[in-house]
């Protein structure tokens, strides 16, 4: 298995168990606004951050992986890795409006005229997670195609 | 010039026109139908993104060649970089002038998606120019 296929794997695994979790654990509380409660604030602070460390630690071990087994990326793996980020962008893109509509509609719905600063840093994560997928995604597609 | 590169520094120059109108928007908010702009804003940005870097280009695809593909192909994801790092900009700087008040107000949320929009279109269009232009320059 090539590393960009070994990163995409990961990648599937880290972001998508990270999303139902975080899913579970909202719709559990009953809200998306997580920053209202401090339990729910610090869980999902808690999952975020070790979402982020099996990442970087995924990360290390396909780097090292491959630097070891000095394997070589062709003009296939660039074009596949190419066409996974024009891909991926307009996804994430979408998730990003998507997300900040739905916030936004909460936030008028509850006729607030302020927002917590929070809503910036969540449509921004969901942002990079939903990217993050959509390339891994598109990756093994392609891959599993050729 | 390429078609491919041409559409890119119209759609730049556009994008540019409008971050300068929405600043203008922004700084004469009292004087001017402030919503009624913000909305045409709203609209303008995406058409203009839609028919320059879409619907134009299927008359002109048979000049689009593997060299415009590659670089057509790389531009988003410094769009994407570019979205990134203007959402973590706001983020910040939001964040420093609301931190004693703990939250920020909502009319933030019209400039925030606005400018995104127009970051993001800019991002395209200058990435495929810095494509071009770094492909010319190393051969």
């Amino acid at each position: 298995m090539l590393p960009s296929q070994k990163m995409a794997w990961g990648n599937v695994i880290v972001w998508g168990t990270y999303l139902i979790v975080l899913a579970i654990v909202l719709a559990a509380n009953g809200t998306v606004l997580f920053w209202q409660e401090n339990s729910l604030k610090n869980a999902f602070f808690i999952i975020t951050g070790v979402a982020f460390a099996a990442f970087i630690i995924m990360m290390l071990f396909v780097w090292t992986g491959a630097s070891r087994a000095k394997v070589t990326i062709d003009e296939r793996d660039h074009k596949i890795m190419n066409r996974a980020n024009a891909l991926a962008g307009p996804i994430a893109m979408t998730a990003l409006a998507a997300t900040s509509l739905v916030l936004g509609l909460v936030y008028v719905e509850s006729e607030n005229s302020v927002m917590s600063p929070y809503f910036l840093m969540y449509v921004t994560l969901i942002n990079i997670v939903v990217y993050w997928l959509a390339q891994a995604i598109y990756t093994l597609v392609a891959y599993r195609r050729n | 010039m390429a078609p491919l590169q041409k559409r890119a520094l119209i759609s730049l120059l556009m994008g540019l026109a409008l971050a300068i109108a929405l600043v203008v928007v922004f700084v004469t908010r009292d004087i001017m139908g402030f919503r009624l702009i913000v909305y045409a804003l709203w609209i303008g940005v995406p058409v203009v993104y839609l028919v320059l870097m879409n619907l134009t280009r299927l008359s002109k695809l048979k000049q689009i060649d593997e060299r415009d593909k590659l670089i057509k192909d790389r531009a988003p994801k410094i769009q994407w970089l570019s979205v990134i790092f203007t959402l973590v900009v706001w983020y910040i700087v939001l964040n420093d002038l609301y931190w004693d008040q703990g939250q920020l107000p909502v009319v933030y949320l019209t400039f925030i998606f606005i400018s995104t929009l127009i970051i993001s279109t800019l991002a395209e269009s200058l990435g495929i120019l810095i494509g071009y232009w770094r492909m010319n320059r190393n051969g």
